[in-house]
């Protein structure tokens, strides 16, 4: 039960875009395809299942038993970085094709989600519990992957239909996110 | 005539929040209040600052291949000092801007002034550079948290103007009503733009 609410919450209510405000600008227009925002979720995921794995175990076993708190930040921004170029280069290696067609995504695990997520973890009571930080990784990047089909499907349309011109481009995509999260709000309720 | 180029350029011509539209996070997230607005301002100032000033004293001895990689370092350091002098001045403050504080690391304005400005100045302009930079940038988000506080909250500052039990318009300081101001104010911008242009 605990765990259905910890993904349900991370899904809809507590969505990492929406209601966090972290990695907005890849919502903003750049993808207008689902397929697309399928791939980019997905390297996301694979690279934050890594780098939170790996953080779990450094905060637990050297930052706080030496009591080096205070490196979190420079340690964490260098693991993000290091972790996203070695998953290119491993996919890379096994399927060329693939790569070729992700190239662009990978400078998106430099955004501020990725780094956010990481940080939420270790300041909530996940940083103690190895399978509840997996699970609560696994959901947040599925929200976010959700957020980005949305946006990408709601673009597509925007597009086409008329509007004033300094509207056209990012500010009716944050206006159109705006009027989306009044709807996700109404599912607060549940738990 | 060099730092007037920078006044102008900074605030109005290359304002990072309205015209760039880059460091989205920190500008939906903290101008829900006027006070966490130009805390958080002063903050990434302060960082901008000391990390374009590093960046253009050691210009000459950082690999193009790692390049990157230094930069985010060097930005790291800075904000685990502002980090910490937070915690240590202002707890309260610290608290109410949460993660948000760390996040300054990502934030494109920075890495983007140190690639575009300071890698290729020398230090006494690139210092100028972010010092306006940081002063435009904070001048946004106080323009944001005004608008978000008084309508939202019904205070200014902190000073309440509306009696205590009166009902103000509580959906301009949940998340909607961040991305919902911001975007019709980029539409504002975008349209005198054009027309001057």
């Amino acid at each position: 039960m605990d765990i259905f609410k910890i993904i349900f919450l991370s899904l809809f209510v507590n969505n990492v875009a929406f209601n966090q405000f972290l990695g907005v600008r890849p919502l903003l227009g750049d993808l207008n395809k689902a397929g697309t925002a399928l791939r980019t979720g997905s390297i996301i995921a694979l690279v934050m299942i890594f780098v939170n794995m790996i953080n779990f175990v450094l905060e637990n076993f050297v930052l706080i038993p030496l009591h080096l708190e205070f490196l979190q930040i420079i340690i964490f921004i260098l693991i993000v970085i290091h972790v996203s170029m070695l998953i290119a280069f491993v996919i890379k290696k096994i399927s060329f094709k693939f790569y070729r067609k992700s190239a662009d995504f990978f400078q998106l695990t430099s955004n501020s989600m990725v780094l956010g997520v990481c940080l939420i973890i270790f300041k909530s009571n996940f940083s103690t519990h190895f399978l509840q930080c997996v699970i609560y990784t696994i959901a947040t990047t599925a929200g976010y992957t959700l957020a980005l089909i949305l946006m990408a499907t709601i673009t597509n349309q925007n597009n086409l239909s008329g509007m004033p011109k300094g509207m056209k481009g990012i500010p009716i995509s944050l206006i159109t996110i705006g009027i989306l999260i009044l709807a996700f709000m109404g599912l607060s309720g549940i738990f | 005539m060099r730092p007037i180029q920078n006044i102008s350029k900074g605030i109005l011509r290359e304002n990072p929040v309205f015209i760039l539209v880059l460091g989205l996070c920190p500008a939906l997230a903290v101008t829900d209040s006027m006070v966490k607005a130009i805390g958080m301002g002063l903050t990434t100032t302060f960082v901008l600052i000391l990390s374009n000033a590093t960046v253009s004293i050691f210009k000459d001895s950082i690999l193009e291949k790692t390049r990157s990689t230094v930069f985010l370092v060097i930005i790291a350091t800075f904000v685990t000092v502002a980090d910490l002098l937070l915690k240590t001045f202002f707890p309260e403050f610290d608290k109410a801007l949460g993660i948000y504080v760390p996040l300054i690391v990502i934030n494109s304005i920075i890495l983007g002034r140190a690639e575009k400005f300071a890698q290729k100045n020398n230090v006494v302009s690139s210092i100028f550079d972010g010092f306006f930079m940081g002063i435009g940038f904070t001048i946004a988000l106080l323009f944001l948290g005004t608008i978000r506080e008084t309508l939202g909250n019904g205070s200014f500052l902190g000073y309440k103007f509306v009696s205590e039990n009166s009902n103000t318009i509580l959906f301009f300081i949940l998340p909607p009503g961040a991305f919902i101001v911001y975007g019709f104010i980029i539409a504002l911008f975008k349209y005198i733009y054009k027309k001057n242009k």
